[in-house]
């Protein structure tokens, strides 16, 4: 359960990205893989932390602070994507510079 | 399970495929008359094709089963709306009625087989792959998505075709086309920022939710006992509610249901606690409590009749959900690898994203309205799926169509154009998809109401999602590449933003034509027309016109007898002729090749212009004009 309200979280804060720039890495796709996966990875760990364990919150563990544990990650997430989309931009400006 | 209670289930389940294929029929009449008729004629034939197909299989109709051929009356009848539209775009655009018919089933087709292959593959893998529940459905979708690609397409174009020379289709207002509607000039992929973070606010609280309330799982996915009763003598639901708390369920949840086989008051009641073996007891408390209190054989008379049960152990109802799940991960890598071959990888992405959207959007609203997550919900979600599915690449078809007719667009105006010609269509087969749904949301009884819920948010969700959500993102995706980034920056330098649709540099509308690969024939060699209803190629017609020596003037050499032919021949004056045709004084002159072409702009005239009266030499030999 708490693996649904993560994915949920991670796809409704993606749908945010529209209002951004597309420089993501892969675009608006790639922005989609980045706030999944950070928003997955980032509550397993916030989890895992308060549980002690690396496990998926059940169905009587999962309520709204642990759906919420998906923000950072998914916010994390998109920026790093971001961050690439930049980075390569950065290095073909360069290299097109270069042979102008 | 008793067997009246069973059957009063599928009873209700029949009643309400019977009130869908009712309204079904009366929005087609309405809204596409004559074209209407024939549709209708062709859902009958359909139905009586699937009811001998069930029958000699033999198929045992549950309630799954009945999810799934619903689903197919709205596949069946949307594949007829697809073929419609089309028509009836095609004879707005100036074609003759026949030739209308003709090219809209030809173009519709490849839609319609795209669509409703993606959908009979689902229900082959999820027949291959899941538990007995779930094969129900994909068993009746599979067979239904056949032969509704058989009727809507084979049967309802012979009718339609013998009809064609008939006073029956003599005018277009006959077919719904008479009026040139003003199209939707909205700017899909503007306003798509607005829709998304609708989106994303919808699934934000779906999200808290399912974190505050969660799923309320049925005891199909927990271990449990569920009853269904009738009382000979009315009882309240909170009298049924005391008695069981007094047996010592006091979790027990009672729903009643009423209905005429059964009489008297029907309850429903589901407790998680309950073992098979304490059964016979709570059947005896409650005998005794709503019993006549006349001593009987055993005790008491019967105040309970038709008392069923129905244990489920734990496993079931993951076995159930893991099954399905595999089930929809298979279908889903083998639809994104023919949507990768039959349109581009690129369209896969969209597809499966907004097919996420709507599976996530029913679960978040299930989650806020605390309906029961049954067996039947599993089956509600695979029928979602194969919906948005369908629905998806119906839009995407049209976006494939006009990438090669708008060679100099951008991507979001390509788009935009797509979404203004679809979307009365889209929504017209969701509006139509809907009624069934919504007929069994009232007349399916208790059992089928959350499973129809299930299936209005769904349906909804993904015709939403076709249009606002899997076309943005394909937008956003295609306009990164190289050639669609050149495409815009262009069109800014002329016009100093993208237009939401492709404009000359003055500002008005208009389009380029699609760039036609020149064929080489052979002098005198026979080639097939370009269009249905078209008598003689634009070559042959090209070279006719030389043999006569009237090649100044291709358009006085069209023959002017019959409609048809007048249209081919300006047609080939207007696409294919030489230089010659579009001198700097003709319209095609002041053409900005940034624009693109309509359908009906391939198929219309030009504006008609004076013609010259010129002298034909005459045949002194016979002394007679050729």
């Amino acid at each position: 359960m708490g693996l649904l309200g993560w994915v949920i979280m991670g796809l409704a804060i993606w749908h945010y990205t529209i209002w951004l720039p597309d420089r993501f890495w892969g675009g608006i796709v790639g922005a989609l893989i980045g706030s999944l996966i950070g928003s997955v990875v980032f509550g397993l760990i916030i989890y895992g932390v308060k549980v002690s364990a690396l496990k998926v919150p059940g169905e009587k563990a999962t309520d709204i602070a642990v759906v919420l544990y998906a923000v950072p990650g998914a916010l994390l997430g998109m920026a790093a994507v971001y961050a690439e989309g930049m980075r390569r931009e950065r290095v073909l400006e360069r290299e097109r510079s270069q042979i102008v | 399970m008793s067997a009246t209670l069973g059957k009063t289930a599928l009873n209700q389940g029949l009643i309400a495929m019977l009130a869908g294929f009712a309204v079904v029929c009366l929005f087609l009449l309405l809204f596409y008359r004559v074209l209407g008729a024939i549709a209708i004629g062709g859902l009958v034939i359909y139905s009586v094709y699937f009811f001998a197909l069930i029958k000699l299989i033999p198929v045992t109709l549950t309630l799954p089963g009945i999810a799934g051929l619903i689903l197919t009356i709205g596949i069946a009848a949307d594949a007829n709306i697809v073929i419609f539209e089309r028509v009836k775009e095609e004879i707005r655009g100036g074609r003759s009625i026949i030739s209308g018919i003709a090219t809209g089933y030809k173009h519709g087709f490849a839609a319609i087989v795209d669509a409703n292959v993606v959908t009979f593959m689902t229900a082959f893998i999820l027949f291959a792959l899941a538990t007995a529940e779930v094969q129900g459905f994909a068993l009746t979708l599979g067979i239904g998505t056949l032969l509704s690609l058989f009727t809507a397409v084979l049967a309802t174009q012979a009718a339609l075709g013998a009809m064609s020379r008939s006073r029956a289709v003599s005018h277009p207002a006959m077919l719904g086309a008479a009026r040139r509607g003003n199209g939707w000039t909205f700017d899909f992929m503007g306003a798509s920022k607005w829709f998304f973070s609708l989106s994303g606010t919808i699934l934000l609280i779906g999200a808290l939710a399912i974190g505050g309330k969660g799923l309320n799982f049925g005891i199909d996915f927990k271990s449990g006992t569920r009853i269904q009763t009738a009382f000979i003598k009315p009882v309240a639901e909170a009298e049924v509610a005391s008695a069981m708390s007094a047996a010592g369920y006091a979790n027990a949840e009672v729903q009643k249901f009423t209905n005429s086989s059964i009489g008297g008051s029907g309850y429903q009641i589901s407790t998680k606690t309950l073992k098979p073996e304490a059964l016979d007891k709570v059947q005896e408390d409650l005998n005794n409590r709503f019993g006549s209190g006349t001593p009987g054989k055993s005790g008491f008379i019967a105040g309970t009749k038709d008392f069923s049960s129905t244990s489920i152990g734990p496993t079931f109802g993951k076995t159930v959900a893991n099954a399905a799940i595999i089930a929809i991960i298979a279908s889903l890598l083998v639809i994104s690898a023919y949507i990768a071959l039959r349109f581009e990888w690129k369209y896969a992405v969209p597809v499966l994203i907004a097919l996420m959207h709507d599976l996530l959007i029913t679960s978040g609203v299930y989650a806020l309205t605390g309906r029961e997550v049954t067996t039947a919900t599993v089956a509600a979600l695979l029928t979602i799926l194969g919906y948005s599915l369908y629905d998806t690449i119906i839009v995407f078809d049209r976006v494939r169509e006009n990438v090669p007719r708008m060679p100099r667009a951008a991507f979001s105006q390509i788009v935009n154009r797509s979404m203004s010609e679809v979307l009365t269509r889209s929504l017209a087969t969701s509006f139509c998809t809907l009624l069934p749904v919504t007929a069994l949301l009232l007349f399916g009884g208790e059992t089928l109401k959350d499973f129809a819920f299930a299936l209005m948010i769904g349906i909804a969700s993904g015709a939403y999602s076709s249009i606002f959500i899997a076309s943005p993102v394909l937008t956003h995706w295609k306009e990164r590449e190289p050639g669609y980034r050149t495409r815009r920056a262009r069109i800014v330098r002329e016009l100093g933003a993208v237009p939401a649709y492709a404009t000359t540099a003055a500002g008005a509308p208009a389009d380029v034509e699609p760039e036609r690969k020149p064929r080489r024939t052979r002098r005198g060699s026979l080639v097939a027309p370009e269009g249905p209803g078209e008598q003689i190629s634009s070559d042959e017609f090209q070279e006719l016109v030389r043999d006569l020596d009237v090649n100044t003037e291709p358009q006085s050499a069209a023959p002017a007898g019959r409609r048809g032919r007048t249209s081919v021949a300006q047609r080939s004056a207007t696409t294919e002729a030489p230089p010659a045709t579009a001198p700097a004084s003709s319209p095609q002159g002041e053409r900005d090749p940034a624009a693109d072409l309509t359908p009906e702009d391939l198929v219309l005239k030009e504006a008609a212009k004076p013609r010259e009266k010129r002298r034909r030499p005459r045949n002194k030999k016979h002394g007679r004009s050729r």
